[in-house]
């Protein structure tokens, strides 16, 4: 099945999950609940509170998926962006210790990872990439490593040895870089 | 944000792009809870903040394929099944006996002041029969203050209940997020049992939806009550877990 087909399966899932079809919400689990659990368990670290979520993302779904704009976001994208949004929330509860992992550094070596995923377009990803490599080295391991591990700007500065204010304005205009980069 | 960005970093950046930047920052998780917090109530109240939002969602989606799949247990998948079985407005509060045992909130409380719970919570969820039909409203609030007699009248959440948008904004005023079970909301008419709302977050404000057809029967003077029960839910429709906090819905 090619990547459209698999979005249009999947899009469609959803679709009949609002109108409280569970069959389709298996279809939907059975399709995205490991790239979800791989998500949750890359920013929260623990396999017992990434289950959590991603449980209760499901269930999220499942009670609310009236949520989905079909002709807004993909499908995948719109998942993924809660379970990112409810890790992430998740160890911003977690105490103070706990909220600046100094390694997080380490986990970003496989950000640049050729392969791209089925559900990601790969135009879309090259596109990305291709910005990305504009910026300086510094200011694109900061962006990735915020969303891919979930940290605030108090630990990227601490892990780049920058004054906040000094990671503030890089990840800043490395954003408005981006985004015209993107818009070309 | 308005923090200020040093003169001698280079340029200053444009703020004309402040709704565009905050976004950005929002998604890619750099805000401080309340900050986050500040940003999930302004995407409900401002499409402009909500359209940048997915637009950045969208834009960085890419680098999520450096995430590596993991398949979750199947336990996870058999909670869900269990939560997506249960009719979830066929509900009863059938709080089992031994049930306040094991509760930790309770715990502290006495043998005596068990009996004086049970009843706390029959008055909560009773109304007088001979009141008159109180009348619908499209904007409601509900203060729940925690139910355990030795906890006293403590708020505990403040409930926002919004015809309009249809949906009920619950707000924990005592932040803990040390208990790993779910906060559940429920509603309760007079005479009626828990209905199940939906899901709480112990730390965050949430905003639950609530459908046409249920909101239509939402009255001042209805009970809202948060029980904690397992991990994504009740698994059986009705509240499973101590019922910690309660309040009556008051029209604005």
């Amino acid at each position: 099945m090619d990547l459209n087909a698999q979005r249009d399966e999947l899009r469609d899932a959803l679709l009949r999950v609002g109108r409280g079809d569970a069959t389709a919400l298996k279809t939907v689990y059975d399709r995205t609940s490991a790239k979800l659990f791989g998500i949750c368990l890359r920013i929260l670290g623990d396999p017992n509170e990434a289950q959590d979520v991603v449980q209760d993302v499901y269930v999220t779904v499942w009670r609310s998926a009236a949520g989905f704009d079909a002709g807004r976001a993909s499908p995948i994208t719109w998942l993924a962006a809660i379970a990112r949004n409810r890790s992430i929330d998740r160890i911003r509860a977690r105490r103070p210790e706990r909220n600046a992992p100094l390694d997080a550094a380490a986990n970003i070596a496989d950000g640049a990872q050729s392969a791209t995923d089925v559900l990601q377009d790969a135009e879309q990803h090259r596109q990305l990439e291709g910005c990305l490599g504009e910026l300086e080295n510094v200011h694109q391991n900061a962006i990735r490593t915020a969303f891919l591990d979930g940290v605030t700007y108090d630990a990227l500065a601490l892990q780049a040895g920058v004054p906040l204010g000094t990671m503030k304005s890089w990840i800043r205009r490395a954003l408005m870089k981006l985004k015209a980069c993107l818009q070309r | 944000m308005s923090d200020q960005i040093p003169a001698n970093d280079g340029p200053p950046v444009n703020t004309g792009d402040d709704l565009d930047l905050t976004a950005a920052e929002y998604v890619l998780g750099l805000s401080d809870a309340p900050a986050r917090a500040r940003a999930t109530t302004r995407m409900n109240a401002d499409p402009a903040f909500a359209a940048a939002v997915a637009d950045w969602e969208g834009r960085f989606a890419p680098l999520l394929d450096a995430v590596k799949p993991v398949d979750p247990p199947a336990a996870v998948w058999e909670r869900i099944a269990t939560v997506v079985a249960a009719p979830s407005n066929v509900v009863t509060l059938s709080p089992r006996p031994g049930l306040w045992n094991r509760v930790g909130v309770w715990r502290a409380a006495t043998a005596g002041s068990m009996a004086a719970a049970a009843a706390c919570l029959a008055l909560v969820v009773g109304r007088p029969a001979t009141a008159p039909p109180p009348a619908k409203a499209s904007l409601m609030v509900a203060t729940l203050t925690a139910t355990g007699p030795a906890l006293g009248a403590k708020t505990l959440f403040v409930a926002t209940f919004d015809a309009a948008r249809g949906g009920v904004t619950v707000v924990p005023v005592k932040a803990d997020g040390s208990d790993p079970r779910s906060p559940e909301l429920w509603i309760i008419h007079p005479g009626g049992k828990p209905l199940a709302v939906g899901l709480l977050h112990a730390v965050n404000a949430r905003t639950v939806a609530v459908s046409a057809a249920m909101a239509a029967d939402w009255r001042a003077g209805d009970t809202l009550a948060v029980s904690l029960e397992p991990a994504g839910g009740s698994p059986t429709g009705a509240p499973t877990g101590p019922v910690i906090a309660a309040g009556a819905l008051t029209a604005l």
